[in-house]
C-alpha cells in the first residue's frame, strides 16, 4: 500500500520513455519488416530482413569484434579504474595531498571530455605510419621493426583500436569510483589498517567490497556501452580496413545511412537491441539478487 | 570485516601531520611518479594537439606535427573560431547542455527515489523498462524520432534536442541512483517518518543530500556527454540532407538523360543532367554561385557563394 503513493514519481519518467523510446522503437521495428530506400513508401517484406541477416557474414563478423570491444571498453577500464582510484584515493591522498590525486583524476578523465572526433584526430597524428608520433619514437630508437601500420594493418587495427578505447573509457570508472570511496566510511579504512592489514589487503577486503553497487553499476554500463559504440569506429577506423573493425552499430548505420537500405538497417538495429537488453538484464538480475542476499 | 576498531592494536602515533602509516617512503615517491607519469600519458595526445594549434600553417607543413613550436601564433585559433562562429555554437551547445543536464537529473532523481526507496512490487521490471532507453542503440530511433519531431513542428529545435538526450540520458541515472540510494540506512527514513516528514520532504531534506557525490557526478556526466555529442554532427540533419537529395534526384532526373561534366574552374567539380547543374566546391576559399535557381545545399551558403566543403544542386 505504502509504496503505491510513491507512483507519482514515477509519471514524469513514464511519459519520457513512452515518447521518446517505447514508440519511436517499436516504429523500428515496424520498419524492420519493409523494403525501404528512405523515401517513399516502405514494402512490407515480412521477415526476409532477418533471415538474409542470419546468413550476413559481416554482420556475424561484427558480434565477434564487440567481445574485443567489451574487453577494451568494459573489463580493462572496470579493473584498472578500479586499481587507479584506489591508489588516488587511499594511498596517494594521505600521503601527497587530495590535490594531487584530484589533478591526476582529472588528467585520466580528460579524454572524456574532449569530442569524439577532437580524439579521431589525435590519435591520427600519433598513429600516422610515416609521421605519425608512435613511428617517429620507434624509429629514433632504431627500432623500425616495430614501426607499423597501426590502423591499416588489418592484423593490427582491432587490437590499436581498443588500447585507444581503453584510453578513451578509463576516466569514466575512475570518476565513478572515486566518487564512491568518498561515500564509504573512513574509519573502515583506518580499523583495518590499525589491524594491521597491508594496502593491497585492504584494497582486496574493504574497497571492493563497499563498492560493489558501483562495480555493477559500471560494468553493465561499460559492456552495454561496448556494444553499442559508434562514435569511436566511425572516426577512427570506420570499420575497416576492410570489415576488420566493424561492429553492429557501424553496420546498422551504414545500411541505414550509406546503402540506404532502412529496413535491413532497422533489422539490424533491433537485433542489436535485443541481444544488449538481454545481457543487460542478466547482468541487473544478478545484481539485483546479491543485494538482497 | 577484517577488523573491529574496539580491539584493534593501536600501532600508529597519531602526532603532528601524517599519521606513521603515511609516510612518503621511498616506495611511496616511486608510486607518486608512476601515477604521474600515467597521467602525463593520458593527456599526451591533447599536448600534441596544443602544440599543433599554435603553429603557423607552413611550419606544421614544414616540421610535420611533432616538432615544436617555433613561436606562438593564435591565427589559426581566432580564424577557426570566426570561421565556424564558435562563439554562436558554443552558446547553442552550452544552452542544450544545461538543459538535458537539468531534465536528465530530475528525472533521475524523482525515478530513482520511486524505484530505490518506494520499494515497489515489481521494481526490477520497472528499472528493467527504463533500462531500455540505454540498451537501445540510438541509430534504431533517429528514423521514428524524426518524423515525430516533423509533425509537431519540433524539427531541428533546441528544446526537442533537450527533450530526446535528457530521457535517453536519465536511464543512466535512474540506474545508478537506485543502486546506491539503497544503501540508505533504513533506520535513518524511519527517523525522519517518525518525525512526521512526507515523501517529498524526505526526498528533498534527506536523499538528495546524502546523494550529493553521485547527483554531482552525474550532473557532470550529463553536461558532457550532451555537450560532446552536441558538437558532433547531427545525425538528424544529415539525414534530412540526404532525404531531401534522394527526393530531388526522383523527381528532376527523368532516366536516360546523360550525365554530363562542366569545368567551372579550378578547386570546382560540376555535372549537369538535364536542366539540373550540381556543383561541389573542393578548395579552401568560397566561389561564386553559378547562375540559377538553388534546389540545395550541403551547408550554408554565404551571400551568393559556394563555402569550401560544400555542394550545391541547382536549376537552370
Amino acid at each position: 500500500m505504502e509504496s503505491r503513493r510513491f507512483i507519482p514519481y514515477l509519471i514524469p519518467g513514464i511519459l519520457g520513455l513512452m515518447l521518446i523510446v517505447i514508440i519511436p522503437a517499436t516504429a523500428n521495428l515496424g520498419l524492420s519488416l519493409t523494403s525501404w530506400n528512405g523515401v517513399g513508401q516502405p514494402t512490407f517484406v515480412g521477415l526476409t530482413n532477418y533471415s538474409t541477416l542470419l546468413q550476413d557474414k559481416i554482420f556475424w563478423q561484427s558480434f565477434g569484434n564487440s567481445i574485443a570491444i567489451i574487453i577494451a571498453m568494459a573489463i580493462i577500464p572496470t579493473f584498472l579504474g578500479l586499481f587507479l582510484s584506489a591508489v588516488l584515493f587511499d594511498y596517494i591522498a594521505p600521503r601527497f595531498g587530495s590535490g594531487s590525486s584530484s589533478a591526476s583524476r582529472a588528467m585520466i578523465y580528460l579524454p572524456q571530455i574532449i569530442p569524439i572526433a577532437v580524439a579521431g584526430v589525435l590519435w591520427g597524428f600519433i598513429l600516422q605510419p610515416q609521421t605519425g608520433l608512435l613511428n617517429t619514437v620507434l624509429r629514433t630508437f632504431g627500432l623500425d621493426g616495430l614501426a607499423q601500420n597501426w590502423l591499416g594493418d588489418p592484423k593490427l587495427a582491432l587490437s590499436t583500436l581498443m588500447v585507444v578505447l581503453v584510453w578513451l573509457q578509463l576516466g569514466y570508472t575512475v570518476v565513478v569510483f572515486m566518487a564512491g570511496m568518498s561515500r564509504v566510511d573512513p574509519s573502515l579504512h583506518e580499523a583495518a589498517s590499525l589491524d594491521g592489514a597491508g594496502w593491497m589487503r585492504r584494497f582486496r577486503e574493504v574497497t571492493v567490497v563497499t563498492l560493489k553497487p558501483e562495480i555493477a553499476v559500471v560494468l553493465l554500463t561499460t559492456t552495454v556501452s561496448a556494444l553499442k559504440v559508434f562514435a569511436p569506429i566511425y572516426v577512427l577506423t570506420s570499420g575497416g580496413p576492410g570489415n576488420a573493425t566493424t561492429v553492429p552499430s557501424y553496420f546498422a548505420y551504414y545500411q541505414f545511412f550509406t546503402t540506404m537500405k532502412v529496413g535491413y538497417g532497422a533489422a539490424i538495429s533491433t537485433v542489436l537491441a535485443v541481444v544488449i537488453t538481454v545481457i543487460a538484464l542478466a547482468i541487473l538480475s544478478y545484481q539485483n539478487r546479491s543485494a538482497d542476499a | 570485516m577484517t577488523a573491529s576498531p574496539s580491539t584493534a592494536p593501536v600501532k600508529a602515533s597519531r602526532s603532528s601531520g601524517r599519521s606513521a602509516l603515511n609516510q612518503r617512503t621511498p616506495g611511496a615517491w616511486i608510486v607518486f611518479l608512476a601515477i604521474g607519469l600515467f597521467s602525463l600519458a593520458m593527456i599526451l595526445p591533447v599536448l600534441i594537439a596544443a602544440m599543433n594549434s599554435v603553429k603557423t600553417s607552413a611550419e606544421y607543413a614544414q616540421n610535420g606535427p611533432l616538432a615544436l613550436p617555433q613561436g606562438i601564433d593564435v591565427s589559426n585559433i581566432t580564424e577557426f573560431w570566426l570561421q565556424i562562429d564558435f562563439t554562436g555554437k558554443l552558446v547553442n551547445s552550452l544552452l542544450i547542455s544545461l538543459g538535458a543536464m537539468v531534465l536528465g537529473v530530475l528525472l533521475s532523481v524523482l525515478t530513482s527515489y520511486a524505484i530505490g526507496l518506494g520499494k515497489m512490487r515489481g521494481r526490477f521490471w520497472i528499472l528493467a523498462l527504463f533500462m531500455i532507453a540505454f540498451t537501445l542503440p540510438q541509430e534504431a530511433l533517429i528514423y521514428p524520432i524524426y518524423f515525430m519531431a516533423k509533425a509537431v513542428g519540433l524539427y531541428n529545435t533546441q528544446i526537442s534536442v533537450v527533450i530526446v538526450v535528457g530521457v535517453l540520458q536519465s536511464a543512466f541515472g535512474i540506474y545508478l541512483l537506485s543502486s546506491v540510494m539503497a544503501t540508505i540506512p533504513a533506520e535513518t527514513l524511519e527517523a525522519a517518518k517518525i518525525d512526521g516528514a512526507g515523501r517529498f520532504r524526505i526526498l528533498v531534506s534527506i536523499v538528495v543530500p546524502l546523494m550529493r557525490p553521485t547527483i554531482m557526478v552525474l550532473a557532470t556526466f550529463f553536461f558532457i556527454w550532451t555537450s560532446v555529442e552536441a558538437q558532433a554532427d547531427d545525425p538528424a540533419s544529415s539525414l534530412q540532407f540526404y532525404r531531401a537529395a534522394l527526393r530531388l534526384r526522383r523527381e528532376l532526373f527523368a532516366p536516360g538523360v546523360p550525365l554530363v561534366q562542366r569545368d567551372l574552374g579550378e578547386d570546382l567539380v560540376a555535372f549537369r543532367r538535364g536542366d539540373v547543374l550540381v556543383v561541389g566546391n573542393l578548395g579552401d576559399r568560397p566561389h561564386p554561385l553559378p547562375d540559377g535557381a538553388v534546389l540545395l545545399a550541403s551547408g550554408p551558403l554565404d551571400g551568393g557563394a559556394i563555402p569550401p566543403d560544400t555542394t550545391v544542386w541547382m536549376r537552370g
